[in-house]
């Protein structure tokens, strides 16, 4: 075993009102190898890049000592980490795009100063096209953008990059390919540091693999010794939530049709998003829209909600009534919506309670007493959530509420856009468990889009295909 | 890319300057139509204009209404104006009998260089102070520019000019307090008019540096080695300056608005002034000139702000390109 | 640091003015009208005014004629014929000498664009022997009046352009204009072979200034050696300023109410006068004019000796005798105190203009005096061109104007004609509306004829009692002129009657 390159030693970080955020964290890199901390929001683990970086937000206080090569210094003095950046630490920031300077063409700013031709092998060493340094941000796809930020981290001297959630809001089938790129920087001899929620970038780069939890690592060591052998509950509960190991779902349709749609199309200028595509909702079914981001997904399901006018083709609801058309009120609230980010389908600053108080208007009288405190049971939510803000409450518990208020509806059809992509893995599993239960119990239908294929495969009875 | 560049100015340039005859076009239209539908006698109003309240004549008048030939109708004026600008010619004023150009050219140089000095005076001030305020947000500098700028856009230009006057002029005696011959007439003039300006750009540059900060790019930038003030320098004034150069265009709209206040105020030549003699005196001509040359202005400033925004963001020429 | 230099080159040269003719010493006058275009029609008031142009003769703030280029003239018994004989040794502004005959061109010139002046029907100008002789159609006695018409001055021949338009301002005043920069000011530089007195203080700037609040603070700054039409609400601060004073001068102008007598509410001439007793004028004259003394009990001002009369009975405030009368005519009081009679309301609406800022001030006076016997008064103030457009078609009820007596011409006759003795439409906010009088139309046609003012007084005081009598116009106040002058100025006096500025007359202070 070789000499460490970074050693972090009791780091600990607390707010102003002195709460415990990370507690006595110790770990240690080793040169060329890899250390990944994956642990669901707010465990932490973005603290401890944080407070390796010296770019702990202002009003926490770290403490702990660092060592980088036998130099021991006091994680609480950033100005002295500081001048550890390019010669100790590298940063791959996550969302590769935004990371780079719009303004800028990618040469100049990967290169730092003097080093153009440092950065200019490295570049060709990742296989990057020469014509690249000379485009702007915007030309770049994802996946080049975090090429050239690793190129941009291996430009340095930095003996340990630190990648900051290098998968996420990737497709699905480019997380392999985010993975061997940071295998590369380990083939040119440096350390990778990743904090992740994706187990697959652990089990891709090998290494020591922790896993955290409120602040504190319950389980450190190999990563194929803690996956295959998971010692917490916890860990055995994460890698339980891998979609690929979920159960298979019975299907149990009706066959009875609530939403026929024929022939649809759309169009954007002269771009179509999907053409000619027809679908049925059955009551109890599980129907996946896939695709990639920007492929029309949303907008699918706008128009099977009559929120949107399909370029071609018709949309039927229960009975054959056209959305557009909708002489019955009472069917329009029964053709629901989850949103994708639960925070901003609330009013902010307002209790909750109360914003299902203002529904009382579209629902029929009474159903503050009478259905809600079983819907909310039924959900396994604390009735006190409710006397919260949107912004005092977890986003899966918040996710749940928001089901909550649809399901107030009694809904015939809902659809749920990407309702999980914001949540931690073992909350997406809770949430998904969730409705795959009520559309059994209440025989609704379900639309569920996602870029997620492994979980569509999971949950899913149907999947239609965009892009 | 370079391609993209070289398609997408002359591009710009050739939309925008379209838009600005267009705009230049319809505005003076409006305006023959508004000095057209306020009541009362065109001929009067021109002579009482031409020669003084107590002094106009009926024989003054109907001469008017003869050498103006205003007794046609009134499709008939404007086509023959219309046909005019084409040839080139805006005609002359019906007050002073000069060609409209020729005053124009005279007041719209007082006037750009009053616009230009209170242009560049407030960015003097508001680039320093916003930067700062921006680089250390809610901090003491920031809180005060925050209450200052409140306070200035609260008040009308008039009262911003009342009370340098009040300072400078009748309590210190530095200045002169009216005027336009002597290089220190333009201070004031051209401070109030800056201090307007400046109340809503320093928020505007505030804001645009704490969002640059902000940005990963910033952080990123850092970590690579950069200290903070190398950083801002290097990625952040010119992402910030994409929408400060924006904004200061469309200020420009606001100048015009406070032209004809300062103008009155500090006896000032200027085009506001003369373009509010001409609408009360029905001088046709000059209405229509000054229209003309207001749309052309502001349109060749927001081309100017357009390509300025170009340079600084390549984003917007892939846009212009339309490529995408 | 080219760039720097070059970013102070632009500044430097924002700042630079093309027009740096400018001396400390210079005399500096600020009046609230800018000139519109140099010629004598547009411009020739303020030209005159300011030393410029001159004609054969001039008047003294007593308003009597005077030689001027003309040493002295005389008439020919039938009256058709004027000859002047002209002034020796003058000298235009570019160094020729005036002759008879350049005279008499001038005149050929400028005679039709003239204003008043035509008003005596000159047939024909000639040069004679160091004289010019003015043939006219008929006898016309104010003749000498007329001819001050500023619109027609004696300019060189170097004035014209080959098409016989004024083309530039060569004339024979105290100061020669050095370069005008229209609308703002004009430069004027000291005619040095002037016939009369040579001006003492070589150059004037004269400034069009028409907002009032600058001007106070121009005077204020002491940016402003004679600064005209400083507001009332000014004077004290001009005064404690220590840079200026205030000159007053009575001006020879009535605040008057305009009525429409074809208006049924109006027709009535006993109506007329209830509402002029109505109107507390003291009151006015001391809270907005700043001086008790101007109250306008008659049309004609006291300084106007021959046209006011002190036995005229005083139209004083008096309420009881204005209700007395009203109820005579049977003009009720409604429920809202508003009186009525015959379904028509004793109401009207007057319009007024805010270039005299006093103007509006005195209609919410008269609206919440007239209030008191029963009479409801709408303002409405907008541009001065209204009112005469108002008058024309007959939609006018009330209006608030002001009327220089004796303006550009010094007889109070010419103005008498346009605004009571003529069928012609009304121009200015000023006059009769819907009022006809032959007495008066007799009166001024008489006192046309006869230069001899023995015989022209009592025509004088027939027409001054038709105003009193038949109040076709309610006179409210006078105004006085208020000048800032600057300290360091000495010379100063103020000409009621043509209003000019004698410069060549003042002077630095040592």
């Amino acid at each position: 075993m070789s000499h460490p390159v970074l050693r972090v030693s009791d780091m600990s970080v607390k707010d102003r009102s002195g709460t415990l955020l990370v507690d006595r964290v110790s770990f240690s890199v080793q040169r060329g190898g890899a250390f990944v901390i994956i642990g669901e929001t707010g465990s932490g683990k973005s603290l401890v890049a944080q407070s390796v970086l010296g770019l702990l937000p202002a009003g926490l206080v770290v403490s702990g000592r660092i060592e980088f090569d036998g130099e021991v210094v006091d994680l609480a003095d950033r100005t002295a980490l500081r001048r550890h950046w390019t010669h100790h630490l590298a940063l791959i920031p996550q969302e590769p795009r935004s990371a780079l300077d719009p303004t800028m063409r990618v040469l100049p700013q990967i290169a730092g100063l003097g080093q153009q031709h440092r950065a200019r092998a490295t570049m060709s060493s990742l296989s990057l096209h020469p014509a690249v340094e000379r485009q702007y941000p915007f030309m770049l796809s994802g996946g080049m953008a975090q090429r050239v930020l690793v190129a941009g981290a291996l430009t340095t001297d930095a003996r340990v990059v630190i990648a900051d959630e290098p998968t996420k809001g990737l497709d699905d089938d480019r997380v392999e390919e985010a993975v061997s790129r940071l295998r590369q920087i380990q083939e040119h001899g440096r350390a990778v540091f990743a904090i992740t929620h994706d187990i697959r970038v652990a089990q891709g780069l090998g290494g020591q693999l922790a896993v955290m939890r409120e602040g504190r690592v319950l389980e450190q060591g190999p990563v194929d010794s803690v996956v295959s052998a998971p010692h917490h509950a916890y860990t055995r509960a994460w890698l339980g939530a891998d979609p690929d190991r979920w159960h298979a779902r019975k299907a149990s349709g009706s066959a009875e049709p609530v939403l026929e749609a024929d022939n649809l199309s759309y169009r954007i200028g002269s771009r179509t998003l999907f053409h000619d595509l027809s679908l049925d909702l059955c009551q109890g079914c599980i129907t996946a829209v896939t695709g990639p981001s920007g492929s029309g997904k949303t907008m699918l399901c706008n128009v099977l909600l009559g929120l949107a006018r399909p370029s071609a083709g018709t949309v039927r609801w229960k009975d054959g009534t056209d959305p557009h058309l909708v002489r019955r009120p009472p069917l329009r609230s029964r053709y629901q919506k989850l949103h994708q980010d639960p925070a901003s389908a609330f009013v902010p600053g307002r209790v909750l309670r109360r914003q299902f108080a203002d529904l009382r208007s579209v629902l029929p009288p009474g159903y503050m007493e009478r259905d809600l405190p079983s819907l909310i049971e039924r959900l396994e939510l604390d009735a006190a959530l409710l006397d919260r803000r949107p912004d005092e409450v977890s986003g899966g518990q918040l996710q749940r509420i928001a089901i909550a208020r649809v399901l107030l509806f009694d809904p015939l059809c809902l659809v749920a856009d990407e309702p999980t992509s914001r949540l931690d893995p073992l909350i997406q599993r809770d949430v998904m468990a969730l409705l795959r239960k009520l559309v059994d119990e209440r025989g609704m239908s379900l639309v569920l889009t996602s870029h997620d294929r492994r979980l569509m495969r999971a949950v899913a009875d149907d999947v239609v295909r965009l892009g | 890319m370079q391609r993209a560049v070289r398609h997408a100015i002359p591009r710009a340039v050739f939309r925008r300057v379209l838009e600005a005859i267009a705009v230049a076009l319809i505005l003076a239209t409006i305006c023959f139509a508004l000095v057209h539908a306020i009541p009362g006698d065109m001929a009067l109003r021109t002579a009482v204009s031409r020669l003084g309240v107590e002094n106009t004549s009926p024989g003054a008048v109907e001469q008017i209404r003869e050498s103006e030939m205003l007794s046609r109708p009134l499709i008939a004026q404007y086509g023959d104006w219309l046909g005019a600008v084409v040839t080139g010619d805006i005609g002359r004023s019906f007050v002073s009998g000069r060609p409209v150009a020729e005053e124009l050219l005279g007041a719209s140089g007082y006037t750009l260089r009053l616009a230009a000095i209170a242009w560049l005076l407030s960015y003097a001030f508001a680039l320093p102070l916003g930067i700062a305020a921006g680089l250390a947000p809610n901090g003491a500098l920031d809180r005060a520019t925050a209450l200052a700028a409140a306070a200035l856009s609260s008040l009308p230009t008039f009262m911003i000019g009342i009370a340098l006057i009040s300072v400078f002029v009748l309590s210190l005696d530095w200045l002169p307090p009216a005027g336009y011959r002597r290089p220190e007439h333009l201070v004031l003039p051209a401070l109030t008019l800056a201090l307007g300006l400046m109340a809503p750009s320093v928020r505007i540059i505030r804001n645009a540096v704490v969002e640059v900060q902000d940005a990963s790019y910033m952080t990123y930038a850092r970590i690579r080695g950069f200290g903070r003030i190398k950083a801002f320098a290097r990625h952040g004034l010119r992402n910030a300056g994409v929408p400060i150069v924006t904004f200061a265009a469309l200020q420009f709209a606001y100048l015009m608005d406070g032209f004809f206040v300062v103008e009155t105020l500090f006896n000032y030549p200027g085009i506001g002034d003369a373009m509010v003699k001409a609408l009360l005196a029905r001088d046709v001509p000059v209405v229509m000139g000054c229209a003309l040359l207001i749309g052309t202005t502001y349109a060749g400033i927001s081309l100017l702000a357009y390509l300025i925004c170009m340079a600084l963001d390549p984003r917007l020429v892939d846009e212009g390109h339309g490529s995408r | 640091m080219p760039r720097n230099i070059w970013l102070a080159a632009l500044i430097a040269a924002m700042f630079a003015s093309p027009l740096s003719a400018f001396a400390q010493d210079e005399l500096r006058v600020v009046e609230p009208f800018q000139l519109q275009r140099l010629d004598t029609q547009t411009g020739g008031f303020q030209l005159r005014a300011n030393g410029v142009t001159e004609t054969l003769v001039q008047t003294n703030p007593e308003a009597s004629v005077l030689p001027a280029l003309a040493e002295r003239w005389e008439t020919s018994a039938d009256g058709l014929h004027w000859t002047f004989y002209l002034r020796p040794d003058v000298t235009f502004h570019d160094g020729t000498s005036m002759t008879p005959e350049t005279v008499a061109a001038s005149f050929k010139a400028l005679l039709p664009k003239g204003n008043l002046i035509k008003n005596a029907k000159i047939k024909d100008v000639t040069a004679g022997e160091g004289t010019v002789t003015f043939t006219l159609e008929q006898p016309f006695a104010p003749f000498l009046a007329y001819l001050l018409d500023p619109a027609v001055p004696v300019l060189a021949p170097s004035s014209f352009g080959p098409d016989g338009e004024v083309t530039a301002i060569v004339s024979t005043g105290p100061y020669r204009i050095e370069s005008a920069e229209l609308p703002q000011g004009l430069n004027l530089v000291r005619h040095d072979a002037y016939w009369g007195e040579v001006a003492k203080i070589e150059r004037v700037r004269v400034d069009g200034v028409p907002n009032p609040e600058t001007r106070v603070n121009i005077a204020l700054a002491g940016e402003g050696d004679l600064v005209l039409e400083i507001p009332t609400t000014a004077i004290a601060r001009v005064d404690r300023s220590g840079e200026a004073k205030i000159v007053r001068a009575p001006v020879p102008r009535v605040v008057m109410m305009l009525v429409n007598v074809k208006k049924p509410q109006f027709a009535d001439v006993g109506i007329r006068r209830a509402l002029s007793l109505a109107v507390n004028r003291e009151a006015i004259a001391v809270t907005v004019m700043g001086n008790a003394e101007l109250a306008a009990n008659q049309y004609f001002p006291p300084a106007m000796k021959g046209w006011h009369f002190d036995d005229f009975k005083p139209q004083t405030f008096n309420l009881t005798e204005a209700n007395r009368i009203l109820e005579e005519l049977g003009w009720v009081r409604g429920a809202d105190g508003i009186r009525e009679k015959d379904g028509i309301k004793f109401a009207g609406m007057m319009q007024t203009f805010p270039q005299r800022a006093y103007l509006p001030v005195i209609a919410e006076a008269l609206q919440a005096q007239l209030k008191e016997i029963g009479f409801d008064l709408t303002i409405q103030v907008g541009e001065s061109s209204l009112i005469p457009e108002a008058q024309n078609n007959g939609t006018l009820e009330l209006g608030l104007g002001i009327r220089t007596m004796i303006y550009q011409v010094p007889d109070p006759v010419a103005r008498l004609t346009t605004d009571f003795a003529t069928d012609e439409p009304s121009t200015d906010a000023t006059g009769a509306t819907g009022w006809k009088s032959e007495a008066m139309r007799e009166a001024v046609a008489a006192y046309n004829r006869t230069s001899d003012p023995a015989e022209r007084l009592p025509l004088q005081r027939k027409m001054a009692e038709i105003l009193q009598d038949e109040l076709p116009v309610i006179p409210i106040t006078f105004t006085d002129e208020k000048y800032a002058i600057s300290e360091r100025l000495e010379g100063f006096v103020a000409d009621p009657v043509m209003q000019t500025r004698p410069l060549n007359h003042l002077s630095f202070k040592e």
